[in-house]
């Protein structure tokens, strides 16, 4: 097991790699002045690989432009943008106005050997609808994503989804590793 | 006879209900170039933690952090080109919101709010400018999950979109049930850990920091990277085969009794 170890405290906001110093702060001996949580981000950054993107689609995993996938983890429901869906974008990237469609866990282990993009998808169950809005979250505030595409790897709440959309739980992987 | 039983009741029960997805094709050129540098630029990662060791407080003094990073470097470039601007941010907006909220800023239902603990998990970006990386500007999608174990379908839903968790302890506490459940999930995904020892300035922290947490998270992390790998490495035919020898009372089973139709 290889991990990195920080003492903190983060009701006091201070954040060190190093036992002593951190008794020291504890002992308001030394000034958390400069521990800052800035180490974290850092180590963050350095430590953590950029996400990993699964390619869901196959088929088409040659093709430059692969066709946009998004998990939803989270299902929300806002007065006025109606049904939101948050989750990780897996592949391909989509901007507002770009035409989306639901597919359900059932529909994609079925049709993975025919065509890429919204023709795959089970019609009858889910009208395709255009994306109205791309945010991010900042603290509690939802603000419109700035460059207005949602690109993989992102973590995105998109909005104009259809209501008939469920949250898809984990990846197929995932699940597969869970039993026994 | 009972023993099997239970196993294929679990496997039937592991079978997802639902997945969805959205999907449509979007073609451009200079697309691609975008998407390979913002890749580079971007971090997922999840807080996890068990009940109250301080993961939505960690989530706060991040934010404000980030902010503050990002806002003392762009102060200091305005002056250096003696050209200042005026018009706020949007995270210097985001700091007077920080401000007006005071802690646990990411609690946010009234529930949550009133009772003191996380029930939702949030995403929520961080922009972050480091110092040590020539100033350029990073983005840390950060996941606050709730620490109960009623809402560990939750985290686990969560651990899928990221690549790394902070495991936050207590250092009085140390490694409990919580901590012990979302470490074998990220571990069983593949997730790194950073570990943070939380709450190190309390009486009962201190006493405890030279080794003894330390010591209580390594034994926790070992014992489930070793389940993670049991779990995840080792072939079906290979625990079939020591089922057959060792558990199963009525001589040896098929693959077939493992199928879940």
């Amino acid at each position: 097991m290889d991990y990195p170890t920080f003492y903190a405290s983060s009701k006091a906001g201070w954040l060190t790699t190093d036992v002593e110093v951190a008794k020291s702060i504890s002992r308001n001996e030394v000034s958390k002045q400069q521990y800052g949580m800035e180490e974290l981000l850092d180590a963050i950054l350095d430590y953590l690989p950029p996400p990993v993107l699964t390619q869901i689609d196959s088929a088409s995993s040659n093709s430059p432009a692969l066709p946009f996938a998004l998990t939803t983890t989270m299902v929300g429901y806002d007065k006025f943008l109606g049904r939101t869906a948050t989750g990780k974008v897996h592949q391909g990237s989509a901007i507002m106005g770009d035409n989306v469609t639901v597919i359900s866990r059932a529909s994609t282990s079925t049709s993975t050997s025919t065509s890429t993009s919204t023709n795959n998808t089970n019609t009858e169950e889910h009208k395709p609808s255009n994306i109205s809005g791309i945010f991010v979250y900042k603290g509690v505030t939802r603000t419109a994503l700035e460059s207005n595409v949602a690109m993989a790897g992102d973590i995105v709440t998109i909005t104009g989804v259809p209501d008939t959309i469920q949250v898809g739980g984990k990846r197929a992987r995932a699940k597969r590793e869970a039993w026994i | 006879m009972l023993a099997i039983r239970v196993l294929c009741f679990r496997v039937a029960t592991t079978r997802p209900i639902l997945r969805s997805y959205l999907a449509f094709s979007f073609s451009s050129s200079s697309n691609a170039d975008k998407q390979i540098k913002f890749h580079s630029m971007m971090r997922n990662v999840a807080i996890v933690a068990h009940v109250d060791h301080g993961k939505t407080t960690l989530v706060d003094t991040l934010l404000k952090a980030a902010i503050e990073s990002s806002s003392s470097i762009s102060t200091s470039t305005s002056t250096s080109t003696s050209t200042p601007t005026p018009t706020p941010t949007p995270n210097e907006i985001d700091n007077n919101d920080l401000k007006g909220e005071g802690e646990r800023l990411m609690d946010s239902g009234d529930i949550e709010k009133e009772r003191g603990i996380t029930i939702t998990s949030k995403a929520t970006r961080v922009e972050y400018t480091s110092n040590i990386k020539n100033n350029a500007e990073y983005i840390i999608n950060v996941v606050d999950t709730p620490g109960h174990a009623d809402f560990g379908g939750e985290v686990d839903r969560v651990l899928s979109m990221v690549d790394g968790v902070c495991l936050v302890v207590d250092a009085a506490e140390g490694p409990m049930a919580q901590t012990k459940y979302v470490l074998s999930r990220a571990l069983q995904l593949g997730l790194k850990p950073i570990l943070i020892i939380n709450k190190v300035d309390r009486d009962e922290g201190i006493m405890r920091i030279d080794g003894e947490v330390e010591m209580e998270v390594l034994e926790v992390s070992l014992t489930q990277s070793s389940l993670a790998l049991w779990k995840t490495r080792i072939r079906a035919t290979t625990k079939l085969a020591l089922f057959n020898s060792i558990l199963s009372p009525f001589g040896s089973l098929g693959e077939d009794s493992f199928s879940t139709s």
